[in-house]
Order: structure tokens, then sequence, then C-alpha cells
């Protein structure tokens, strides 16, 4: 496999980790005031995501990949709230253990790693074009 | 000079007709990204392309095919990676530069033996 082609399909996967990844940040960020349905009930519970690495079957390319999509075990705060409709028997609603300050440091790295893959892409196709216009 | 079947005069163009066709396929791939339950297609391998291009004697277009990609799919069953076709498109347009220099170069060396340049 030609390495400048296997940059390519690295720098690919790593992109689409990445926005996958960002993707599950904007669910967190959307769902950070979700409370529970029936009184007493569990609210939102913040997903993580983790990758892995992987050989490509078919570029044989060490690439990256989403290996699982999982829930944050962390505690949910309790808020005073007795008029709430999720509201306990003691008027103690669970609010979801989503931080906003985790999220957005999170949806930064996340663009910051898209764009790093993305310049190593770039660098690897000028690479590839100084190359073959050495045929001129 | 070498201008038997197998001289760049006869690979070349096939190369960059293949390379076409492939690059027809990812556009093709990246307008049915959102297209629900769209597979991806790609088109056979060059060695293949060109084994039936020699048997048949004519230039014709490669054939089409689903392609095997492992980067997953969404819930409707559609499995385009834009990133990933992105890179193939890449990819193609690196090959067919690559190609068509070197049937510059193969020109440019037949002008030499003719005096001009």
């Amino acid at each position: 496999m030609d390495p400048l082609r296997s940059i390519a399909a690295t720098a690919a996967s790593g992109m689409r980790a990445q926005s996958q990844r960002l993707r599950v940040v904007s669910e967190n960020v959307a769902n950070a005031t979700t409370t529970a349905q029936k009184p007493g009930g569990d609210p939102y519970q913040r997903k993580t995501i983790s990758f892995e690495a992987k050989t490509d079957s078919r570029t044989g390319a060490a690439i990256v990949q989403v290996s699982d999509i999982g829930h944050d075990p962390s505690g949910f705060e309790l808020r005073f709230d007795p008029s709430h409709p999720a509201a306990d028997e003691n008027g103690y609603i669970k609010v979801p253990n989503v931080n906003p300050l985790i999220e957005m440091n999170n949806m930064r790295e996340a663009a910051r790693s898209y764009e790093a893959n993305l310049s190593m892409m770039e660098n690897a196709r000028s690479m590839r074009s100084l190359l073959v216009d050495m045929l001129k | 000079m070498n201008t038997d079947p197998t001289s760049l005069f006869d690979l070349a163009p096939k190369r960059l007709q293949w390379l076409s066709t492939r690059q027809k396929v990812v556009s093709e791939n990246i307008a049915n990204a959102d297209v629900s339950g769209f597979r991806a297609k790609d088109v056979e391998s060059f060695a293949s392309y060109l084994d039936g291009a020699r048997a048949s004697g004519a230039m014709a277009e490669a054939e089409i095919k689903e392609a095997d990609v492992g980067w997953g799919s969404d819930m409707t069953g559609n499995n385009i990676v834009l990133e990933e076709q992105l890179m193939e498109a890449n990819a193609n347009a690196g090959q067919f530069k690559i190609a068509a220099n070197l049937y510059r170069k193969a020109h440019e060396m037949l002008y030499t033996v003719v005096g001009r340049r």
C-alpha cells in the first residue's frame, strides 16, 4: 500500500471518529436539562464515546474507529422543585449528569482534532502532487 | 521504441478510462450520501478491467459493483462514509494525474524521435 494513500485513509478515519464524537457531545448538550418522564425516575444519562485502533481490512492502513458509545455512570444531582412533574414524593428531581463545561471542552477538542486530521490529509496530498510534478 | 500491446499508449488510456469511471462512481456515492438504504458502489479492480478490455478489444466501461466498505452504516443501511469517499476521490485524482503525465511523457519521447522539441 502506498504510504501517502494510507495517510489519507488514516486521516479520513480520524475525521469520521471525531465527527461521531462531536455528535455525542451535541446529544449531551441537547439533553442537558432532560429530566425523567415519571416522578422519581432517572433523567438523561450523559453519553460517553471511546475509540480503538484498528487495521482497515481493505487498505491495510492503521485507522481509528468508535469502539463503544456508553453511559457515564456518575451520579445525578438532586434539585428541590416540588412543582416539577418529575419530582419525587419529597419534592426532589434528579438532573442529568451533563456538565456544560466538560461538553464544551470536548467539543473544542473534537473540532481541533478534526482540523489536525484534515491537515494531515492535505499534507499527504501536496506531497503526492510534488512527486507527480517531477514527471513534468 | 516499444509499441506492442503492453506499451504506455495502450495501457495509459485504459487506466484513464478506468479512473474516470471510478471517479463517476465516487461522485454518485457522495451525491447519495443521505439517501436511506443506499449502498456504496465501486468499480471492478483495474486488473480485471484490463483482462476484460483485452479480451473484447474495446474501450468498455468498467463494471460497477457494490463496494466492500467496512466503516459502518447508519440505521437505514446506508454505508456511505463521506470522509472515505473524499479520500477515494483524492486518490483517484492523483492516479489520474500520474497516468496522464506518463502518457504525455511517452508522447514527448516520440517527439524526440521525430525531431521536434
